[in-house]
């Protein structure tokens, strides 16, 4: 009986919180549902940087500085100061603080800088430390395999990241470089919770309980493979500026749910499918340019001793002729347009050019600079006896008596219906136009990055979005031992050409030279190099209109979300 | 004497009956005659017979004969509705889709063919001979089946493909590596109930060497169960072939299930290519499925009129 | 019965054994795809080894994993850093996973195993008549049409078009109609063949015509001998059944976005995460080794025949 009449007891209170909760003012806003397309790994801001977990780290994480909507907000640091763009003072906060109230000290933000190092699993995020003098000294230490204590005694001493009292950061690049903004702003350069990762190591950022949070939001629950609530993080130094009470993403890995869910009211943002953006464009909202798809030819293949696997074909695959017959063999209007039919455009060069850039205009000069510039080199659309007269004297010129003696050329990509529509397209074109025989190998996204380390393919289908829009993030890879696999062996004058480019781009800080040169560098690539540019590519979301103040983007995390509230 | 003799007659006067029902009643009719008989009989076996033959038809003929190319871009056909030119449309190649369906059903039969094939072929061998030997090699055996029959068959799939590559190769070789199992239990069980009868014991003790006595006698008899597990196997490996290439783990050649693939993706601007090899890949299911279920009670002495 | 079913035990334990065993050096056989991220350095690859104690010998990782196995701890998942796989197959904060999938599943058995056998039997009884062979003919559709056509398809219809049911998620009454729905199609007509043809078998046994000879009444021949007999052969093959719904599927679980383990089957194998893939194979593989043994040992009790041989 007691039990009963405390039970009751309960629920009427409960019916009365209910009934006074409209009426009070502490009203909830509506959460912002927001649907992501895969299983978040880790919330820890120093281990990952692939879009759909930048979207968690970049609510709970708050870096020293802060991009929203191409413009440059304070952060941690509500202020900062350089004469040079080589020397950077940051002024931390007086108030900045964890979600626990902890205060955040500019050692302890320096400390973060300094142990990312030492964390293997931090080994993607560490590169946007990059720019930073000192960085090639410790990360050599870091690569010898020298244990925690030699690493972060050696970033301690090289790392040109110091506190100089306790709300005084100094930052010195290496070089000058004005672009350093979009670096200051990525989750990498946001602190990590000392007491707690020294507790968890390797587990920091598992679970909602393991990572310390100072960012607009913390996470409140996270329901693995399911979703993760943020709520406002009342100790934020911003908070009277952030609306929205709850952001819940959820998780919901295939297609079709997603945007059965968003027309069930279940979600209010989420990347539809290119087929449904075609049939109902009214509900959808175009985001372009997110990512660059390029292939890439492999000049120089070897086995695991690394002799060449076949030597002829090699020569014919580095064979600048043969790049201009599959370059005017590939309707690419037409891939892109018909037969992918998803928002991409045909990319002619390789730096995107339709994305935010935050303080400088260096992307839009390029893309303004070689608007059409290449279209002799990738061609929008085919040139069927251009492709068949380059093709025969790229045979020629290696001694292949005619097409038929080429063996069987490898494609590889990983196996999701886009890349395997172009692979196929590819096989297609290639044979209808030059009797060239290409075979898809499909294979699931680690067994194709394990074929790029390794170098086993003769082509590759490859795509990608960076997590700052510098036009060197573009340049840069084909220099790093990652794409310069092959090609460097083949073309070693070509490939001191292009590095010497490259580090002339790093250097400098005459814009107007920096343009020139990038589009130069991209040029030299794109002509005799192993990059066969296909398309820039978009996505479709699907797009409420319950809130404003929501944006997709192209660098970082897909979904910004910070400053959203309730539509009027 | 006489007399007695024609009172017999009179007893035993034979009843008059017409010719035909006499031929009946004699029992000539070999096992498998009638079998063949009784299937035919059946009225739905003819027209899914014959629906399973237009089916096979159409996969070998429709690639050759169709005038409309599946290789190549066909820049002025891509994403072609439904005409009378293109009966189920053209897909984003521009390739004719009703001559890709039927090209995709030649990867679909093979793969269900010959994975069928040899885990028949292997199960029949490995049931019997545990079923033969009995004992120790029995129990082996039939652990080794236990344990492999455990293993999802995503597993095995994932393994051979990275040591075998792509291609349809690799299906049907993973298939017969997960499929032969059930044959084998099954062939198994038959041989167990065989191996004691009469003329398996008289063959024995005349001195017949095992082998013989397996691949003579014992085997052929199990031939009623093994046609019916054979059928029901080429369903099934062509639907796992669809699962896998439906997954993106299949095979690279163009199949009903890559079809429905793809066809799942356009599915709101173009619903033929999700309908058509979809219903064509069910039709075709369900045909093995009738034909294997007649012939097994065909088969099935039980069920003999 | 007591030596039978002791026997049936130890060898359904020796069989999942085997069977991590097998997976365990299965997986070792493929070509290494483990942590294949172009941006990871060699040495940065090495010490992610040495974390998941993958540069020791195989046998040392072989021993190490039979004993977490032991202990239920099947280690640190690869793909998601710093999370327990045994939490992922089954946890308890959320009950995603394991439970998740049980829940569909057993919506899937209960509904599907009393109508299998009552469709079966419906058909058996009228064998020849109109109702069979429209039964005969939906319970061929029914294992006709591939589980991912008939998932979208219902989903358009009922969903997109009618409207008439939500599609997705699995928490009210009214989303779990269409999961459990297409889960439920394959095995109702699994069980309706097999129930229709061992009930028709049941017509011309012995104790049949014995009970028709002694006069009895129709419907309790059919209630009495021939179901509760024709029931035996159906009873072997839910064994399987109630091992594959209960381990979750991958169609049925990613169409709806139902959190069950089906999508792990997939992504643990294209992320090469191989102690997951051996958690579920071992999972799954006791799942079917238990539920056999179950089966086994009912149907010694249900049978007579099989109670006096042992």
């Amino acid at each position: 009986m007691r039990k009963l009449k405390k039970t009751l007891t309960l629920l009427l209170t409960l019916v009365l919180l209910a009934a006074c909760a409209p009426a009070g003012l502490a009203e909830d806003t509506p959460t912002l549902r927001i649907g992501l397309e895969q299983d978040i790994e880790t919330i820890d801001p120093q281990q990952n940087t692939s879009a759909y977990t930048l979207v968690v780290t970049e609510g709970i994480a708050e870096p020293l500085l802060r991009e929203h909507e191409g413009e440059i907000l304070p952060g941690l640091a509500e202020s900062y100061t350089t004469d040079d763009y080589q020397t950077w003072l940051f002024n931390i906060r007086a108030d900045a603080c964890w979600s626990d109230g902890t205060p955040i000290t500019a050692e302890d933000i320096v400390w973060s800088y300094q142990e990312i190092f030492t964390r293997a699993e931090s080994a993607k995020v560490v590169v946007l430390f990059k720019a930073v003098q000192g960085y090639d000294d410790v990360k050599a230490v870091a690569d010898s395999g020298a244990d925690a204590d030699t690493i972060r005694a050696a970033a301690q001493e090289s790392l040109a990241i110091t506190a100089l009292d306790e709300h005084t950061i100094q930052v010195v690049l290496s070089a000058p470089s004005p672009w350093a903004l979009d670096t200051f702003c990525s989750t990498a350069w946001a602190p990590i919770k000392r007491d707690l990762y020294e507790q968890y190591g390797s587990a920091y950022g598992s679970s909602a309980d393991k990572i310390g949070m100072n960012g607009p939001y913390v996470v409140s629950e996270w329901r693995f493979n399911e979703q993760l609530t943020l709520e406002k993080n009342p100790n934020y130094w911003n908070a009277d500026n952030i609306v929205l009470d709850k952001v819940e993403l959820v998780i919901v890995q295939a297609v079709e749910p997603r945007v059965n869910m968003f027309k069930e009211g279940k979600l209010d943002y989420a990347v539809a499918s290119s087929d449904y953006l075609l049939t109902m464009p009214d509900d959808t909202e175009v985001l372009e340019g997110t990512s660059w798809y390029f292939m890439l030819v492999n000049d120089y293949r070897r086995d695991v001793d690394g002799n060449l696997v076949d030597e002829k074909l090699s020569a014919l695959l580095a064979n600048d002729h043969f790049s201009a017959a599959i370059n005017n063999a590939i309707n690419r209007t037409v891939l892109y347009e018909s037969v992918l039919a998803n928002p991409a455009y045909v990319a002619t060069g390789y730096a995107i050019p339709g994305a935010v850039n935050s303080n400088n205009t260096a992307h839009e000069t390029i893309a303004e600079l070689r608007d059409g510039a290449y279209s002799d080199i990738a061609p929008l659309t085919r040139d069927m006896e251009k492709a068949e007269s380059e093709l025969a004297l790229a045979l020629a010129e290696v001694g292949y008596a005619s097409v038929a003696d080429v063996p069987e050329i490898k494609v590889v990509c990983a196996n999701t219906t886009d890349y395997e529509t172009v692979a196929e397209y590819l096989e297609n074109a290639l044979d209808a136009a030059l009797g060239l025989k290409v075979k898809m190998d499909a294979v699931e996204f680690k067994v194709r990055d394990s074929r790029v380390i390794s170098g086993d393919y003769d082509l590759l289908l490859f795509g990608w979005n960076n997590s700052t829009n510098d036009v060197i993030d573009y340049l840069e890879p084909f220099e790093s031992e990652l794409f310069a696999t092959g090609w460097n062996f083949a073309k070693p004058e070509l490939y001191a050409q292009y590095s010497a480019m490259v580090q002339e781009i790093t250097s400098t800080t005459d814009l107007d030279r920096r343009a020139a040169l990038a589009l130069e560098a991209e040029q030299l690539l794109l002509e005799h190099g192993p990059i066969i540019t296909m398309s820039v590519g978009g996505r479709a979301h699907l797009k409420s209109d319950r809130f404003e103040g929501f944006h997709v983007r192209v660098m970082g995390g897909e979904f910004d979300y910070v400053f959203a509230a309730p539509a009027k | 004497m006489q007399t007695q003799k024609d009172g017999l007659d009179e007893l035993f006067r034979p009843e008059p009956c017409a010719e035909a029902e006499r031929m009946d009643a004699l029992p000539q009719v070999s096992y498998a005659a009638d079998v063949v008989k009784r299937f035919l009989n059946t009225p739905s076996v003819i027209v899914f017979s014959v629906i399973l033959a237009i089916i096979i038809a159409c996969c070998v003929l429709v690639p050759i004969l169709s005038p409309r190319p599946i290789t190549g871009i066909i820049d002025e056909a891509i994403n072609h509705k439904p005409s009378a030119e293109y009966w189920l449309g053209a897909d984003k190649f521009g390739h004719d889709f009703f001559t890709k369906m039927w090209k995709g059903g030649q990867t679909s039969f093979k793969v269900g063919f010959f994975a069928a094939v040899l885990q028949t072929l292997i199960g029949v061998v490995v049931g019997a001979i545990s079923g033969y030997a009995g004992g120790r090699i029995d129990q082996f055996i039939m652990r080794v089946v236990d344990v492999f029959i455990s293993i999802p068959y995503m597993v095995i799939v994932l393994v051979v493909r990275l040591i075998m590559g792509s291609s349809s190769y690799t299906i049907i070789f993973a298939l017969v590596v997960t499929g032969w199992l059930n044959t084998a239990r099954l062939v198994r069980g038959q041989i167990l109930q065989l191996k004691n009868e009469d003329y398996v014991l008289a063959a024995q003790s005349m001195g017949v060497s095992p082998a013989t006595v397996l691949f003579r006698h014992l085997i052929p008899n199990t031939l009623g169960v093994v046609i019916v597990s054979f059928t029901l196997a080429v369903p099934q490996a062509m639907f796992s072939e669809a699962f896998l290439s439906f997954i993106g783990m299949g095979s690279g050649e163009v199949s009903w299930g890559s079809l429905i693939r793809t066809g799942m993706e356009v599915r709101f601007r173009h619903p033929w290519q999700l309908i058509a090899p979809s219903a064509v890949l069910a039709l075709t299911m369900l045909c093995i499925q009738l034909l294997g279920d007649s012939l097994r009670d065909a088969l099935d002495p039980k069920l003999r009129k | 019965m007591l030596k039978y079913v002791v026997r049936r035990v130890i060898t359904a334990a020796i069989t999942v054994f085997v069977l991590a065993t097998v997976t365990f050096f299965l997986l070792k056989l493929v070509p290494n795809g483990l942590f294949a991220d172009p941006n990871i350095t060699a040495e940065a690859r090495a010490k992610l080894y040495a974390h998941y104690g993958l540069d020791k010998p195989v046998f040392e990782q072989y021993l190490v994993y039979l004993r977490n196995l032991a202990h239920l701890d099947l280690g640190e998942s690869i793909a998601n850093p710093g999370r327990k796989i045994t939490t992922m197959i089954l946890d308890p904060a959320t009950g995603n996973g394991l439970p998740q999938s049980m829940r569909l599943g057993l919506c899937a058995l209960v509904f599907s195993v009393p109508m299998g056998i009552a469709l079966g039997t419906l058909s058996g009884l009228n064998r020849g008549r109109a109702l069979d062979k429209a039964l005969i003919g939906l319970s061929l559709v029914g294992i006709s049409i591939p589980s991912f056509v008939v998932a979208t398809m219902s989903v358009t219809v009922f969903g997109n078009i009618l409207g008439w049911l939500p599609t997705t998620g699995f928490s009210t009454p009214k989303e779990m109609i269409l999961p459990t729905v297409c889960l439920s199609l394959n095995p109702i007509a699994t069980i309706a063949r097999l129930m229709r043809t061992s009930l028709v078998e049941t017509e011309n046994a012995d104790y049949v015509k014995t009970a028709r000879s002694k006069g009895l009444k129709r419907s309790r021949i059919v209630v009495r001998h021939q179901v509760r007999n024709a029931l035996l052969p159906v009873v072997t093959i839910l064994g399987p059944i109630t091992a594959s719904l209960l381990c979750g599927t991958f169609v049925v679980e990613s169409i709806f976005n139902i959190k069950g383990l089906g999508c792990y089957y997939v992504e643990s194998i294209s992320d090469r995460d191989y102690g997951l893939v051996m958690g579920l194979t071992v999972l799954f593989g006791t799942f079917l080794v238990v539920a056999n043994l179950t089966v086994d040992i009912l149907y010694g009790l249900i049978d007579p025949r099989i109670r006096l041989k042992r």
